[in-house]
């Protein structure tokens, strides 16, 4: 899960273009949405194509969205249990 | 009156230098690609505004000259609805376009991107524009095969006369595969104005094609 | 400062080829929206308003055998060369503008495998408009307005502003644009699209539905005196400075583009203004933008009147079809009925109108918002 939580915060970046972040300034526990990285709702939905791109799993409707996007963590959590199944 | 409006700053960003009233003030070295050269140029104007990083290129370039040109924006007596932007291009987005259609057109691969979808559109680099600046006023994007100086001095001149702006940005952005241009100019109406503003030029039709 | 007067028009659309036959379906409440399993345009079924390409081409043979047009370029001829029918205008004329609204014009290019006997030149949009003057014979290089889904609004105001300045005697608007992968995908990709055909300012709404089509509509300083005089009686574009593609929550640029137009209208009030032909995209931001921005005006007793349930969203054609609807409503004292509207699921009071009505109209206001911030708003009065 560490190792998962640490991949995403660079794919986040990456993905988001945040040139002036680095792994360590995200918290993976933190609300993603809040403040702290400046994301908006397009970033979001740049989000739900990094998880269906890198992993395979799709994020069908905003409200979904809006649960597994919360944090790293909860991203990382989304993936992990959907390799389970 | 016409003889009221006056171009009071304007800039050039081509071949990796930016111009303002005809003068250098800043530049990278030419093999520099555009990616490069206007990280640098944000770096040097210390702009501290993560968005520009999400920019397309060519919301970067509309973005970048209208930073050299900001301090003409910030004036006593002008609500940001009195502020407007025409711009003009050859190529609309097609650069980014073009990377879009990227992301769709291999059937095995198919990520359409959100973040690039959204700058399909001329405009948006208007919109950008207006959101660093707090701009409320007319804006508008034309496409044209080069810059129409009498449609832009009739609509230009119209804003100010008509319409009640006191400030318009105009001017030409053109980004693609990897070319470059932007010229962007401030025009003002001075009447009424009891600030010192700083006239480079009438608002003719001459001024602007000596500047386009 | 002249006048600039609205003398004739045409829609082709799902609905039909002729602003008669798209209005005979709107006063009908006949939707052109239906469910389409097309592939090349979307892996999944999907709801949209599709011109028939057999009927288009049908259309288009009527008007010239030659093949080297484009879809877009033949809604646009099809369209401009209907609004000149029953009118007499010379194009060669140097008073004479064509003005091109559209958002992503011949963007079909991009994809190698569609047209490939068509010169990949004409995705530059002055490009195609220059292939459209040719063909028609215009003397004057054609305007290309860009600018979002307000681009057939913005086309409007900048025709009447260079007709009120005596710039031009007669300005030809066409606002058009076609359904493609880039547009479908796109809007998906920004979970945009209703899975059912849109519910314009409904609780129940949850996206837009997408469409395609062209709509002409002719300004000139002289009047038409075959029809009832409607005249261009103020416009403001503004911008919300807010977000790229969200709409502001506060209604703000919305609600200085109507204040502005307002300002220089003579009519003015709630009582001067039968009603107000919304964007009504059927997301849930834009329509609450729109109640705000109306509830803000203190506009709250017009009636709203939404077409998106009649053609979908056509982007750039949007603007100037549903402006001659509202134009047609005003002739024909017949307020529209927004289908797809039930209940209203906005937090301010709206009326929207959900039957076809007789109405005494002498004015309305059309607005419209797209991404980039940006707003448009256009009175339209009777002379």
């Amino acid at each position: 899960m560490d190792e998962l939580i640490e991949k995403l915060k660079i794919e986040i970046i990456e993905a988001l273009s945040l040139e002036e972040i680095t792994p360590a300034d995200i918290d993976a526990d933190a609300p993603l949405f809040l403040d702290g990285l400046g994301l908006d709702s397009i970033d979001a939905l740049e989000l739900i194509v990094l998880i269906e791109k890198k992993y395979g799993y799709k994020i069908q409707t905003a409200e979904e969205g809006k649960t597994v996007l919360y944090s790293v963590k909860s991203m990382a959590e989304f993936i992990t249990n959907r390799q389970k199944l | 009156m016409r003889e009221n409006i006056i171009i009071t700053k304007y800039c050039k960003v081509a071949n990796n230098e930016i111009i303002v009233n005809g003068e250098v003030v800043f530049s990278s070295e030419s093999n520099l690609t555009f990616s490069e050269f206007v990280k640098e140029a944000y770096k040097f104007k210390a702009m501290a505004y993560p968005k520009f990083y999400k920019m397309d290129n060519l919301s970067k370039l509309g973005t970048i000259a209208t930073e050299f040109l900001s301090d003409e924006l910030n004036c006593e007596n002008v609500n940001g609805d009195e502020i407007g932007i025409i711009l003009m291009n050859s190529a609309s987005s097609l650069d980014t376009d073009k990377n879009f259609q990227n992301t769709i057109n291999d059937k095995d691969n198919y990520f359409p991107s959100p973040a690039v979808f959204v700058y399909t559109l001329p405009n948006i680099v208007i919109g950008e524009i207006c959101i660093k600046h707090k701009i409320f006023g007319d804006t508008a994007f034309f496409v044209s095969e080069k810059f129409d100086v009498g449609f832009i001095y009739d609509m230009v001149g119209d804003l100010i006369l008509n319409q009640g702006l006191k400030i318009v940005i105009t001017g030409w952005v053109d980004f693609i595969d990897n070319e470059y241009t932007a010229i962007l100019c401030v025009v003002k109406n001075i009447e009424n104005s009891n600030n010192n503003n700083n006239e480079i030029t009438k608002f003719t039709i001459e001024s602007l094609k000596r500047l386009f | 400062m002249k006048e600039a007067y609205l003398i004739a028009d045409n829609i082709i659309s799902s609905l039909g080829f002729n602003t008669a036959e798209n209005i005979a379906a709107i006063e009908k409440q006949n939707s052109g929206i239906l469910l389409f399993e097309k592939t090349d345009l979307s892996d999944n079924p999907f709801y949209a308003s599709i011109i028939d390409t057999e009927k288009l081409n049908c259309e288009f043979e009527k008007i010239t055998t030659r093949i080297d047009f484009t879809r877009f370029e033949k809604l646009c001829i099809l369209s401009i060369t209907g609004a000149l029918k029953n009118i007499n205008i010379d194009l060669n004329a140097d008073d004479t503008l064509l003005i091109l609204s559209t958002t992503k014009g011949n963007v079909d290019l991009l994809n190698e495998n569609c047209c490939p006997e068509i010169s990949r030149e004409r995705m530059f949009l002055w490009k195609a408009a220059k292939h459209i003057q040719d063909f028609l014979k215009f003397k004057n290089t054609p305007l290309v307005v860009s600018n979002a889904c307000i681009s057939g609004v913005v086309g409007i105001i900048t025709a009447a502003r260079l007709i009120e300045n005596g710039k031009y005697k007669n300005i030809i608007v066409c606002g058009a644009d076609i359904l493609t992968k880039f547009v479908v995908s796109g809007f998906q990709s920004f979970l945009a699209l209703s899975s059912l055909p849109c519910k314009p300012f409904d609780i129940n709404r949850s996206g837009l539905t997408l469409g395609e089509g062209s709509g002409t509509i002719i300004l000139s300083c002289e009047s038409n005196n075959n029809i009832e005089n409607i005249v261009y009686s103020g416009g403001a574009i503004t911008n919300d400075a807010n977000h790229i593609s969200g709409p502001s929550r506060t209604g703000e640029g919305l609600y200085i583009a109507i204040k502005k137009s307002i300002a220089q209208s003579k009519n003015k009030t709630n009582k001067e203004i039968g009603f107000i032909s919304v964007h009504g995209t059927a997301t849930p931001f834009n329509d609450e933008m729109e109640a705000i921005a109306i509830n803000r005006m203190h506009f709250s007793e017009i009636p709203l009147v939404g077409l998106k349930g009649y053609f979908g969203h056509t982007l750039g054609a949007a603007g100037v079809i549903e402006s001659i609807a509202a134009i047609n409503s005003i002739r024909a004292g017949k307020l529209h009925a927004t289908i797809g509207f039930e209940n209203s699921g906005v937090t301010v009071p709206v009326i929207v109108n959900s039957v076809t009505i007789e109405k005494e109209i002498s004015s309305c206001i059309k607005v419209a918002s797209g991404f980039g911030g940006c707003n448009a708003a256009a009175i339209f009065s009777k002379k």
